[in-house]
C-alpha cells in the first residue's frame, strides 16, 4: 500500500439520494468513496476492506447506526476507525453523548453543509493515511530492528565461539604468551594462563613482560633482557626479538626461559604493542649444556689422544733412531773392542820386554791413548744397552749404581770445554724407571745444557740426587748455567717439535721424549731457573715397588745350596742360579731358598726329603731323582742328560709353584 | 780332573779375525803357566771342533760373530762330543741374550774382549779350575736386569 493510493470512505444510509449526495459532496477528496445501504452490507464491506472514514446514517431500518458502531468497535481491526454520525434527528446532547461512547469521532447534523462534510473527512482520511504510513513504517523499522538484532546475535555468537576457541587454546597451551600495550597508555593487555604454569605462581599486576616480570627474573638477567626489546623498537628493527633468561619460582627453584616476541605498530591508531611466547626451555637447556660438555669432553679427549698418539708416535720414531743409534754404537764399540784388544797385548808384549825410558815413555803414552779408547768402546756399548725388558715404564734402577755405569758416557755428550759435575751418593732409595729409560732422559737434558751453553765460556752442568721425603723416591737435577728459559719457552719446551735452536741441528723431539720417559715412569718434572742463571731440571723419581726391593737396602737375593758330585755340573748350575739372583752356597746343609742335589742309583733322596720336610718354604732340585708326590710338589726331578738350556726353565718352574 | 792352578794351561782362540790370536799368542808367552795351542778359524763348526780337538787345549776362546758359524751351537756340540775342552764365549758384545745363551749351551763363561788382559787370563784359569768364568761386565748385566 502505497502513501498517495486512495483510502476507502464507507457510507452507510437506507436512503439512495442520500448516499448520491454524500458521494458527491465528497467525490472532490478523490478517495475511493463506497456506498453501502444497511449495517449489514456495510459490515460486509468491512470484514474484507480496510477503511479510512465511517460515515453512517444514526437511523435506519433494522440495525441503527449506534448499534452498526458498537459492532464495528468490536472488531479489533476497526477500534481506531474514525465513525462519523450523520443524523437529522437525535440532536439531544445525551445522542451526541451515546454517539461518541460508541467510539464515535464526530456527529453531523443534517443539514449538512457540504465544505465541513469535506474538511472533517479529510482530516480523517489524512490521519487513517498518516497512520498508515507510520505504521509501515514502523513495521519497517521493527523490520529493520529484528534484522539488526539477528545480526548482532550472529556476530555476538561468532565473538562468543572465537573467544571460546582462544580460551581452549589458551588453557591448552603451557607456554606463557601476553599482549601488552607500550603507547599510548603503557599496561598489560593480556597473559595467557600457562605463565602461571611456567612461573609457579599466579599473575599479579606486578608480573609485566616490560618490567623483567616482576622480581621473578634473575638479576644478572635482567639487563640483557630489557635491551632485547629496546633493540627491536629500533626504528631500523624488524621489531622481532627473542631473549633467554632464568626466572626463580616461589620453591626457589630457577628455570630457563626462551622468549619470542614481535612489535606491533598500529599504522590507524598510533598504538605500538608487542605480543610474546614465553616457554620454559629448561630441559631443553640441561640437555643442550650438557651437550656442550660432552661435546667439549669429546674435543679434549680427542686432543689428549692426539697428543697421545703424537707422543707415542714421537717416542716410536725416537725409540726407533736410539735403536738405530744403539746398533750403530754396539757395533762400533765392539770393533773398536776388537782392535783394541790385540793392541793392548802387545803393549803387554812390548813392557814385559827390558826398554829404555823415551821408549817405554812413548809406550806409556800409547797405552793412555788405548786406555781412552778403551772407555769410548765401553761407553759406546753401553749406550746400546737395549731397553728391551724394561718395559712400559717396568724396571727400576739403583741411582748410585746406574750412575757409575752411565756417568763416563753422559760426560761425552758434552762439549770438552763445558764443565761437568756429578755426584750421586750411594744409599739412595731404589726408583721406578728403567734403567736405559733414564739414560735416555739424563743424557737428552745433558745434551740439551749443552747446546744452551755452546760457546759460553765457564760453561757448568751438574747432575745431583737427593732422597725425597714426601714420596720415598728421590730428586734427580740437572742443572746448567746457561742463558735460562723465558716463561713462554719453559711452558712449551715440552711440546714435540718446538725448538730454539736452528733447525738443521735439533729435532725438537728430545725434550718431548724426556717427558714422554718420564710420564711413563709415573714420574714428575719442573723445569725452573736455576740459582746460577741457568735452567734446572728436577726431576721426582716414586720408589720402587714395595717387595721387589726395600727401598735403599741392596735387593734380598735367594740363597741356593748346590750338593752335586759333577763339578761341572756344578759350575753350569751356579752360573744359572746367579743369573737368576741367587748367591750360590756349596756342599752346605743350611736353611737355604734351594737345594740343588742328587739322587741315591735306586733313585730316591732322603736328603731332599729330609731338607724340604724341615723347611716348608724351601725348594728342592734333584738330578736323577724318581720322586712321585713326595715334597708336596716343592720338588722337581731333572735327569742327568738334561741339556743345559733346558735347565734354567726347569729351575724358574720349581720357584714358581 | 786336575785342578787348573799352578799347572801349564793350554789355551786356544778361535776367532776369523787373526790379529786377536796371534796378539794372544805373543802375550800368552808372558805367562808361564799359560801355553798357546793356536788359533783356529775354518768354514765350518765341525772342521773348526776337528781341528780343536787336535790341538787339544783346556780352554778354548769362541768369538761370537764368525761368519758362517754359530757359536753357541759350536760349544753346546763341544760340551756333549769333547768336555775336556772347556769353551768359553770370548766377545767385545755385551748383551744378556748372549749370556745367557752361553750358560745355556754348556760354555764355561762369557769374557769381554773390553776387558784387561789380565782379567781375560784370570777368567780362562777361572774356568780351568772349574768355575764358570763371567767377566764383570757380563756378570752386571746379569745381575742387574731382572729376570721376567
Amino acid at each position: 500500500m502505497s502513501a498517495d493510493s486512495k483510502i476507502n470512505i464507507l457510507l452507510v444510509d437506507d436512503l439512495a439520494a442520500k448516499l448520491l449526495s454524500l458521494e458527491t459532496i465528497l467525490a472532490p477528496l478523490g478517495e475511493n468513496v463506497v456506498k453501502t445501504s444497511s449495517a449489514d452490507e456495510a459490515l460486509h464491506y468491512l470484514l474484507s476492506n480496510d477503511v479510512a472514514v465511517v460515515l453512517v446514517d444514526v437511523c435506519m431500518p433494522g440495525m441503527n447506526g449506534f448499534e452498526l458502531a458498537e459492532m464495528i468497535r468490536e472488531h479489533p481491526r476497526y477500534q481506531r476507525t474514525a465513525i462519523i454520525f450523520i443524523s437529522a434527528v437525535h440532536l439531544t446532547d445525551a445522542d451526541r453523548m451515546k454517539g461518541y461512547e460508541l467510539g464515535a469521532v464526530d456527529y453531523i447534523p443534517v443539514p449538512i453543509i457540504p465544505e465541513v462534510l469535506r474538511a472533517k473527512v479529510a482530516v480523517f482520511a489524512e490521519l487513517y493515511r498518516k497512520s498508515r504510513e507510520l505504521q509501515r513504517l514502523n513495521r519497517e523499522l521493527e523490520q529493520r530492528v529484528r534484522e539488526r538484532t539477528s545480526d548482532l546475535e550472529a556476530s555476538s555468537s561468532r565473538l562468543r565461539e572465537s573467544e571460546e576457541r582462544f580460551q581452549q587454546i589458551a588453557h591448552t597451551i603451557d607456554d606463557a604468551f601476553w599482549l601488552v600495550e607500550l603507547q599510548p597508555d603503557p599496561r598489560v593487555l593480556y597473559i595467557s594462563p600457562g605463565w602461571e604454569k611456567v612461573w609457579g605462581r599466579p599473575a599479579g599486576a606486578e608480573h609485566s613482560p616490560l618490567k623483567c616480570w616482576g622480581d621473578t627474573v634473575l638479576e644478572e638477567d635482567r639487563k640483557h633482557m630489557a635491551e632485547a626489546i629496546d633493540r627491536a623498537l629500533a626504528p631500523e628493527s624488524d621489531g622481532v626479538w627473542s631473549r633467554e633468561y632464568r626466572i626463580v619460582r616461589p620453591s626457589g627453584e630457577q628455570r630457563w626461559i626462551r622468549e619470542r616476541g614481535r612489535i606491533l605498530r598500529s599504522e590507524t591508531t598510533g598504538s605500538i604493542r608487542c605480543v610474546g611466547l614465553a616457554e620454559d626451555f629448561d630441559e631443553r637447556k640441561q640437555a643442550e649444556a650438557v651437550l656442550a660438555r660432552d661435546r667439549e669432553a669429546l674435543e679434549q679427549l680427542v686432543h689428549e689422544r692426539t697428543v697421545e698418539l703424537e707422543t707415542s708416535n714421537l717416542r716410536l720414531r725416537m725409540a726407533d733412531r736410539m735403536a738405530t743409534i744403539g746398533t750403530l754404537s754396539a757395533g762400533l764399540g765392539h770393533d773398536m773392542g776388537n782392535l783394541l784388544l790385540p793392541v793392548r797385548m802387545r803393549l803387554d808384549t812390548i813392557e814385559a820386554q827390558p826398554l829404555s825410558d823415551d821408549v817405554r815413555r812413548e809406550v806409556g803414552a800409547i797405552r793412555k791413548a788405548s786406555e781412552y779408547l778403551q772407555r769410548l768402546a765401553r761407553n759406546l756399548r753401553l749406550l746400546s744397552l737395549d731397553p728391551e725388558g724394561e718395559g712400559e715404564g717396568g724396571g727400576e734402577t739403583n741411582l748410585a749404581e746406574w750412575w757409575s755405569d752411565v756417568e763416563g758416557m753422559i760426560r761425552n755428550a758434552l762439549h770438552r770445554s763445558v764443565k761437568f759435575s756429578g755426584k750421586i751418593e750411594p744409599g739412595l732409595p731404589r726408583v721406578q724407571i728403567g734403567r736405559a729409560g733414564l739414560t735416555q732422559v739424563v743424557f737428552n737434558l745433558v745434551q740439551n745444557a749443552g747446546d744452551a751453553l755452546h760457546g759460553r765460556p765457564g760453561g757448568h752442568v751438574r747432575i745431583s740426587a737427593e732422597p725425597d721425603p714426601h714420596t720415598g723416591g728421590a730428586r734427580l737435577c740437572v742443572s746448567d748455567n746457561g742463558p735460562g728459559m723465558s716463561e713462554e719457552v719453559r711452558r712449551r719446551c715440552m711440546e714435540p717439535f718446538f725448538t730454539t735452536k736452528t733447525r738443521g741441528m735439533s729435532t725438537g723431539l728430545g725434550l718431548a721424549l724426556v717427558s714422554g720417559i718420564v710420564k711413563n715412569a709415573k714420574a714428575t718434572m719442573e723445569i725452573d731457573a736455576a740459582p746460577e742463571g741457568g735452567t734446572i731440571f728436577r726431576i721426582n723419581l716414586p720408589a720402587a715397588k714395595p717387595g721387589a726391593a726395600d727401598a735403599g737396602a741392596p735387593q734380598k737375593r735367594g740363597v741356593a745350596s748346590v750338593r752335586l758330585n759333577d763339578r761341572r755340573m756344578v759350575a753350569h748350575v751356579q752360573a744359572v742360579l746367579t743369573s737368576l739372583e741367587f748367591d750360590v752356597l756349596h756342599d752346605v746343609e743350611a736353611d737355604v731358598d734351594l737345594l740343588v742335589t742328587e739322587a741315591e742309583s735306586d733313585g730316591t733322596c732322603p736328603v731332599a726329603l729330609g731338607f724340604l720336610a724341615a723347611r716348608p718354604e724351601s725348594r728342592a732340585l734333584v738330578f736323577g731323582g724318581r720322586i712321585n708326590g713326595e715334597g708336596g710338589g716343592r720338588v722337581v726331578c731333572l735327569d742327568f742328560a738334561t741339556k743345559p738350556s733346558a735347565l734354567r726353565s726347569q729351575i724358574r718352574s720349581v720357584l714358581k709353584d | 780332573m786336575q785342578s787348573g792352578t799352578g799347572r801349564v794351561l793350554r789355551i786356544a782362540c778361535v776367532d776369523d779375525n787373526a790379529t786377536i790370536g796371534e796378539a794372544f799368542a805373543v802375550r800368552a808367552a808372558l805367562e808361564p803357566t799359560l801355553e798357546w795351542a793356536g788359533v783356529v778359524f775354518e768354514s765350518t763348526a765341525k772342521a773348526i771342533e776337528a781341528k780343536l780337538c787336535k790341538l787339544k787345549p783346556d780352554v778354548a776362546l769362541l768369538d761370537i760373530d764368525m761368519p758362517g758359524i754359530d757359536a753357541f751351537a759350536l760349544a753346546e756340540s763341544m760340551a756333549a762330543a769333547a768336555p775336556e775342552i772347556r769353551a768359553v764365549m770370548f766377545s767385545g758384545h755385551l748383551n744378556r741374550k748372549y749370556i745367557e745363551r752361553a750358560l745355556d749351551c754348556g760354555a764355561w763363561g762369557y769374557l769381554s774382549k773390553n776387558d784387561d788382559v789380565d782379567s781375560i787370563i784370570a777368567g780362562v784359569r777361572k774356568v780351568a779350575d772349574g768355575q764358570i768364568a763371567l767377566s764383570a761386565e757380563a756378570e752386571l748385566v746379569l745381575r742387574r736386569d731382572r729376570v721376567g
